[in-house]
């Protein structure tokens, strides 16, 4: 659990010592570095890696939420995917039956997603190894709901005929579009947890993660801590699923089965427990290195699950963590005189 | 007719999660580690089985459950020692070693993809299709086995917790790791055999799954309902994770007739929020912590 | 603006593709499940595919054209059928794309070839809905959902005299489809539905469903579903001893249907795509003849809808280059001529709905068997 927004975890609260600036002052410009790749690189190399580059920003922004969630505040979830499906099924129902604006559905998709999470954290007002019980039974369950509510959901067979996105009067529909769409999803979604995580929550989140009943003793009030940053989230899952929809043009239960879960898991974990960067690059990971290694799909759950143990072996802190472990290093060598915080 | 075979298949189904639940519970309890891979174990546990009969044909079906149990405990002694432990030892974060027992699982299902292949596999023997008739009613010879096999491993189980120093051992570290550390008892040896006997558990299980249905790389889904059954019956309480699968195997037969068969994978899981919204620490919850 | 612009983008890049590859290779993707627990119908179906191309390249019947499939896995995921299809055409160029399998990943790919003005071909996938879209970019060489389950329902009555029949369906997309036509047939002609249950794909334990049908005492069961529940439903039937004619779908045909419900299996009835030596054409035994030679079996029914899927590829090529160029448009266009064609399975004819005409064969197991009960052919 340290890695460059986890780090600060350390500094007492209300402090704004100098590393702490430069910590936030790198965490932005991480931000602007991966935001100015991830805009430009796609649309230079165009056709499909603009749809599969909508497809990772999809997966990122909900392992941004898990990340949170799991990598900060240590609440993990094992049936996160269902938190997609809810945002993706209310959206789509939303504007498919009662014709709610795209941007109106997004925003009451999400919340109920949020509420949705935070129905399953009441329900399961429990610590440790329960929760994560209860969050995987909370995920089978939505799934059946969804394969079996057939008159709402369409069941088993899922829903086509998705309606475009449309804001303001103009459609969306093509691949740049809908890539832009996202890329704003995620630009806004990453923003906002950076700034929440730099904040006094951020500070909360991290003591929660560390030891609850440490941080309930030094005053944090970890319950309502613990239910926001269940909701938070659980909000960016659904977020992340009103757009799938879209993008696929049709709505299937098969996208939020348990091994969706795992996929979310082993991205934040490969990424860097703890790192919101290290989600993203993690989502790039899992989505697009399979693409390329077509011949090979048959191996691809092994590979992800050697991928798991290695780095939870080998490389705790993620791809994020090597990738400070080589910029300290560099920088080291040019300003001998910093010391890591 | 009808109730009775509902109620007697929901059991011995119940026996199987008992079996698997008890594997939970014994890892719980030695090392405060939730063992996701326990269902995969009862997968391969499964598939060892097959691999003895296809050597052996004409081994009886006693001999095929010791071979695949004793197989089966030695690789999670291995799986212990080269990957639990030395995360145990740098006092990995509790989240970390949760992903590390999910990673195992998912090696174990698809390598057993590729070794064993993705169509299920069915022991070929007589057992696979024998029928007794008891009372009227029509019963698969294999719930003897099971019932007869639970019977065992209870009494065992309690034998080796009351009467046995390794057992005493176990409790104590579950208890308060560590003052008998201080007491000099091992910690790791303890874990070691708690896995190991844990394993040899979820290998019964799968072994007395395989002739009921079959075997596939997929079913280590079957081991996590055991994890519902575990946490019903208070995880660590060796009575608590037999009565808790009891619970789930009538709970899905009976629930799945009531609500509707459709839903019958979510039952385990509701029965399991709403225990715990009643007993926050499960039906047979003793005192003690909860990590 | 945006989307004359990423057009614009789309043609340039195509232009500058159609410009490199060699003008004789054909490029064409299959998608199914090569992996995961419906891994039988991708592989299989693959297997048969590149069989008959290779038989096909090896005599000259595609001219002065070469075939290159392009396989790719959907995991039986809808959502990883409907990216690997994409790639396929963005990145491969692909002249049209075969598949899926499954009718949830059938339908997500439509969704894509369908806006790209793909063709797209499916060898399995039945529901019913697939060929109702007025899409012009989709056929199949399956028998849809309703002709299938339909026909069998018509089977059960007419040749078994069923008189009340129960029917067990498995809860996904492909279960309810076959049933919905199944049922329709039978209460059309009169016929006493005795019950009709829905079950979990993976539900393992059926005996408290199957003593409930044993007191509604049927004297037909109809399971609409898969090897893998089709089995286990069987052998617990035997177990409860319920001895009832029991219609398996195309169960029966498949060694691990038999493997899980053992002696019970003896008497089942089964409909399927395509079942070797029940068609007595030339084309019909040439397939089973090459077959056996070179893997010393007899094909499997998806085998054989791979293979057929291919000789109708090949034939269409054929017509689409004798009218000119072989385009998206033109081998779309010639699929949809395709009438009467002698394949391994009957003979096939495309109608203008994207649907198929082609004999379906009924059989049961005896002895370990197959053995053909009736060959509906009209």
């Amino acid at each position: 659990m340290s890695s460059s927004t986890a780090t600060s975890a350390a500094v007492p609260t209300g402090s704004t010592s100098l590393s702490l600036q430069r910590s936030r002052r790198t965490d932005w410009l991480v931000f602007l570095v991966v935001m100015a790749t991830f805009a430009l690189v796609p649309p230079l190399l165009g056709g499909f890696a603009l749809y599969i580059a909508t497809i990772v920003a999809i997966f990122a922004i909900a392992a941004l939420g898990l990340q949170i969630m799991v990598g900060l505040a240590g609440q993990l979830s094992l049936g996160h995917a269902a938190f997609l499906g809810v945002g993706a099924y209310t959206s789509v129902l939303l504007q498919k039956l009662y014709g709610v604006p795209f941007l109106a559905a997004v925003a009451i998709a999400t919340l109920a997603s949020a509420l949705v999470g935070l129905l399953m954290g009441q329900l399961v007002r429990l610590s440790g190894i329960y929760f994560k019980i209860a969050t995987f039974g909370f995920g089978i369950i939505v799934y059946q709901l969804l394969s079996n509510w057939s008159s709402v959901t369409g069941g088993h067979t899922g829903l086509i005929g998705i309606p475009p996105i449309r804001i303001l009067g103009t459609v969306f529909r093509d691949r740049l579009s809908m890539f832009i769409i996202a890329m704003i999803y995620l630009a806004v979604t990453y923003a906002l947890l950076l700034r929440l995580t730099h904040g006094r929550a951020g500070r909360a989140f991290r003591a929660l993660g560390q030891n609850e009943a440490a941080a309930q003793s030094i005053g944090i009030p970890a319950a309502s801590y613990k239910m926001a940053v269940i909701a938070i989230g659980c909000g960016a899952a659904g977020l992340a699923g009103t757009l799938l929809p879209h993008v696929y043009n049709f709505l299937n239960p098969e996208e939020f089965t348990w091994l969706q879960s795992l996929v979310l898991l082993i991205i934040i974990t490969v990424g860097g427990l703890g790192s919101l960067p290290g989600a993203i690059v993690g989502a790039v990971v899992l989505v697009v290195v399979p693409e390329y290694l077509r011949a090979f799909q048959e191996y691809k759950m092994l590979a992800y699950g050697v991928l798991l143990i290695v780095s939870m072996i080998f490389m705790p802190r993620g791809i994020a963590g090597i990738v400070q472990g080589l910029v300290t290093r560099i920088r080291g060598r040019h300003a001998p005189a910093e010391t890591p915080s | 007719m009808n109730a009775v075979i509902q109620i007697l298949s929901g059991l011995t189904i119940g026996c199987i999660y008992g079996l698997v639940a008890l594997g939970f519970s014994m890892i719980f309890r030695a090392m405060g580690l939730v063992n996701f891979a326990q269902g995969d174990i009862m997968m391969l546990g499964g598939f060892l089985g097959y691999t003895a009969l296809s050597i052996a044909p004409e081994l009886p079906f006693v001999f095929i459950l010791v071979i695949a149990m004793i197989a089966t405990g030695l690789f999670g002694f291995v799986i212990e020692r080269v990957a639990y432990r030395p995360a145990l030892k740098r006092n990995a974060d509790q989240i970390y070693l949760v992903l590390l027992t999910l990673g195992i699982g998912i090696v174990l299902a698809n390598a057993a993809r590729l070794f064993w292949g993705a169509n299920p596999v069915v022991y070929k023997i007589p057992l696979t299709f024998d029928i007794v008739h008891v009372g009227g009613y029509p019963l698969p010879r294999v719930y003897f086995y099971i019932v007869g096999f639970m019977t065992l491993t209870i009494i065992a189980l309690n034998l080796l917790f009351t009467k046995t120093w390794t057992g005493l051992a176990l409790r104590a570290v579950s208890q308060d790791p560590t003052t008998s550390r201080l007491m000099g008892i091992d910690p790791g040896r303890s874990s070691s055999v708690a896995f190991v006997i844990a394993s040899m558990l979820g290998a019964a299980a799968g072994v007395l799954y395989a002739p009921l249905f079959y075997v596939s790389f997929d079913m280590g889904a079957v081991g996590l309902k055991a994890f519902a059954a575990a946490i019903i019956g208070s995880l660590g309480s060796v009575f608590g994770a037999v009565v808790g699968g009891l619970i789930v195997g009538l709970a899905e037969t009976i629930g799945g007739q009531i609500i509707g068969t459709e839903f019958q994978d979510s039952i385990a899981f509701a029965v399991m929020i709403a225990v715990l919204l009643l007993r926050p620490q499960g039906l047979f919850a003793q005192n003690r912590r909860v990590a | 603006m945006l989307r004359n612009l990423s057009r614009l983008g789309a043609l340039a890049l195509s232009l500058a593709l159609a410009g490199q590859a060699s003008a004789q290779t054909l490029k064409i993707g299959i998608v199914g499940p090569l992996s995961g627990p419906s891994a039988v119908y991708g592989t299989e179906t693959l297997e048969g595919a590149r069989f008959a191309l290779e038989a096909a390249q090896a005599s000259g019947a595609l001219g002065s054209y070469k075939i290159e499939l392009i396989p790719d896995d959907s995991a039986g995921n809808p959502g990883r059928a409907a990216q690997a299809t994409a790639r396929m055409i963005a990145s491969d160029d692909v002249l049209m794309v075969i598949g899926g399998s499954t009718s949830a990943e059938t339908q997500a790919m439509i969704e894509v070839t369908r806006p790209a003005e793909v063709f797209q071909f499916s060898p399995l996938a039945q529901a019913t809905n697939l060929t109702q879209q007025g899409n012009k970019w989709f056929a199949r060489l399956s028998q849809t959902a309703d002709a299938f389950a339909g026909n069998a329902a018509i089977w059960a009555i007419e040749r078994h005299k069923a008189k009340s029949v129960y029917m067990l369906v498995r809860n996904d997309n492909y279960g309810q489809s076959l049933a919905e036509a199944f049922g329709r047939e039978i209460e059309a002609k009169g016929i006493k539905v005795a019950g009709r249950v829905a079950y979990e794909p993976a539900a393992k334990d059926f005996k408290p469903i199957l003593s409930t049908m044993g007191q509604a005492n049927p004297d037909f069961v109809a399971i609409l579903g898969l090897y893998t529940d089709t089995g286990l439903i069987v052998k617990q039937m035997g177990e409860l001893g319920i001895k009832v004619p029991t219609y398996a779908n195309t169960s029966p045909a498949i060694p691990q249907f038999i493997e899980i419900a053992g002696p019970a299996s003896d008497g089942a009835y089964g409909a399927l795509y395509y079942f070797a030596g029940s068609i007595d054409t030339a084309a019909g035994k040439k397939f089973v003849a090459d077959w056996n030679a070179k893997f010393k079996r007899d094909p499997s029914q998806y085998e054989g809808m791979g293979y057929d899927t291919m000789l109708v590829l090949v034939e269409a090529v054929k017509k689409a280059s004798a009218a000119g160029k072989v385009t998206r448009e033109s081998i779309r266009d010639a699929f949809f001529k395709i009438a009467d064609l002698p394949v391994a399975s009957g003979n096939v004819s495309i109608l203008p709905n994207g649907d198929v005409k082609r004999p379906l064969p009924f059989v049961q197991l005896k002895d370990g068997k197959l053995k053909l009960d009736f060959l509906l052919d009209k």
